[in-house]
């Protein structure tokens, strides 16, 4: 073994990574090349210097920093609105999947007409909406977010529940029945978030209206929507968003302190260095704020105010009744 | 493993953080957050920098979760994550910059290393061990990113060949090589800067404080 072999393996010689005979060939070689001797000890003291640098402590607040950077870098809560048919993998629908699938239709079809033409098998199924069994609660604001300071603790917070409603209507005039829709949130003392008319094949009108509504007002508005034409479905949810509400509030608070600690620090300080470091802590933590702000503020209307959301539409060509009855005209 | 057993709570909180539970994720974390700033301080230049690094890798680490399919261990995992995020910003930041830590030299294998300024010497030991201690920081993080990876994994957060293999990506005859070279020029920077003969910087200082002086 010459010198440069032996100083390609001097480090792995330190871990004691060598197999036995490359060690042995080492060793020997060590034992009649005092230059090799040296500079193994020499690497051996580098590899200690950097094994005793110290560990450096994490940063104050660096949790709730990642954690922060972590909420704002999150998708959308909800799962991402993709239509069901569009998470269907067609490539991987094989002929005779296809074939199956035209036989399902035939036949479909073939059962639609036999119903169409011996109405008397039609079953009358039609569609009853779910009883709405979530009342709306009285909204208690105990946190005032509009100031510069929280006043109440993080335990004050009541149940923090938002109220959404989704609605299918089938209407004869679907411009009038969009306007009186539109006209409930008014009111109602609420206001119209969305509203979109559109028209689709054969001048085929629909209407899409997202009312916000107080939430005491909320299951009065459900009720006049769904007195606009036949309600084809109906979803209420109510999501207690009580533990969001609690984080960000804690979360706000927490800043808030490290806030003023570092305002008592600035008073404190006279090194221009120093005064810069928090200078520049002081705006990371205002921007965390105001961010955590906005972010109650959003909670708040989302309790506050109920999303009505209102699809409507008119009818099919009525025969179609017979194959879905939830389909046919009033 | 029983069920209490920390690879199960673990695998468990995994799955929690994959269906969105921010809360789960935070729990995850916590453990390995020392770690984490500490890869990421050492491959840095400083603490602010690091404070941002780490904070990038934990937001990368999050968004990149649902893939985690447990082929390696979480830490393990987690880890390469930082490894990839500290390695490109600092290959980027050494394009960007030119190094005011020395002179540029070249070493015999071509590549452009820093000759570290007088590593200095304080008059009491315990001075002399922190402008050491500063000495050993400056010529680590002198080393091209693939080596002081490999290095700072290694001899400071005591990893096996094995283990700094997946954490980098290369393969173990990678590991120790670059681990081989790394180490020599450490050596080779520290003993240019006479950090192994302290006595010698005051030799090498005196003639300029005499000069001042005449």
């Amino acid at each position: 073994m010459n010198c440069r072999q032996a100083r390609d393996l001097m480090s792995a010689y330190l871990d004691a990574a060598l197999s036995p005979s490359l060690r042995q060939d080492f060793e020997e070689h060590l034992q009649e090349c005092p230059a090799c001797t040296a500079e193994l000890g020499s690497l051996a003291e580098v590899v200690s210097l950097v094994r005793s640098l110290p560990e450096k402590p994490v940063p104050d607040g660096f949790h709730q920093l990642v954690m922060t950077a972590v909420a704002a870098a999150h998708p959308a809560p909800r799962a991402a609105k993709v239509p069901l048919w569009a998470r269907f993998d067609f490539s991987r629908f094989g002929r005779v999947a296809w074939a199956a699938a035209a036989l399902v239709i035939f036949f479909g079809l073939g059962l639609a007409a036999g119903r169409y033409l011996f109405p008397a098998s039609a079953g009358s199924t039609a569609y009853v909406p779910p009883s709405v069994t979530a009342k709306p609660a009285s909204y208690d604001a105990t946190v005032a977010t509009g100031g510069n300071t929280v006043t109440d603790t993080v335990a004050g917070i009541g149940r923090q529940v938002a109220y959404s409603a989704k609605m299918d209507l089938q209407v004869q005039d679907v411009r009038a029945a969009a306007a009186a829709v539109s006209s409930l949130a008014e009111q109602n003392g609420g206001y119209v978030e969305e509203s979109k008319i559109t028209t689709g094949w054969f001048g085929r009108v629909s209407a899409h209206v997202k009312l916000r509504v107080p939430q005491a007002k909320f299951q009065a508005t459900v009720d006049q929507v769904g007195a606009q034409g036949k309600v084809i479905s109906k979803e209420i949810t109510a999501e207690d968003i009580t533990a969001s509400y609690v984080d960000v509030t804690s979360k706000l608070i927490a800043l808030q302190t490290q806030e003023q600690q570092l305002l008592d620090l600035l008073r404190q300080t006279t090194s221009v260095d120093d005064i810069v470091k928090i200078q520049k802590e002081l705006e990371d933590v205002r921007a965390q704020i105001e961010a955590i702000k906005a972010a109650i503020q959003n909670y708040d209307s989302l309790v506050a105010y109920s999303a009505v959301e209102v699809n409507l539409s008119r009818p099919l060509f009525p025969w179609l009744s017979v194959v879905w009855p939830g389909l046919g005209g009033p | 493993m029983g069920p209490q057993s920390p690879e199960n709570r673990e695998a468990l909180l995994v799955q929690r953080c994959q269906s969105g539970d921010l809360e789960a994720f935070g729990e995850l974390i916590a453990p390995y957050e020392k770690k984490v700033y500490n890869l990421a301080y050492r491959m840095s230049r400083d603490a602010e920098e690091a404070k941002d690094l780490a904070q990038e890798a934990f937001v990368k680490a999050y968004l990149a979760l649902p893939g985690f399919r447990g082929e390696a261990s979480f830490a393990t995992w987690l880890f390469r994550i930082v490894a990839n995020v500290c390695t490109d910003a600092l290959r980027k930041r050494r394009q960007q910059e030119v190094v005011s830590l020395g002179r540029q030299v070249e070493t015999s294998d071509g590549e452009v290393m820093l000759e570290l300024p007088d590593a200095g010497a304080g008059p009491s030991d315990v001075l002399e061990d922190l402008e050491r201690q500063h000495a050993v920081e400056r010529a680590v993080r002198s080393l091209p990113a693939e080596f002081r990876l490999v290095v700072v994994l290694r001899d400071i957060h005591g990893y096996s060949y094995e283990e700094i293999a997946s954490i980098a990506g290369v393969n173990i005859g990678t590991v120790k090589s670059r681990l081989n070279r790394a180490r020599q020029r450490l050596r080779e920077l520290l003993q240019d800067g006479e950090l192994f003969e302290p006595h010698n910087v005051y030799k090498t200082r005196a003639p300029s404080k005499g000069g001042a002086g005449r």
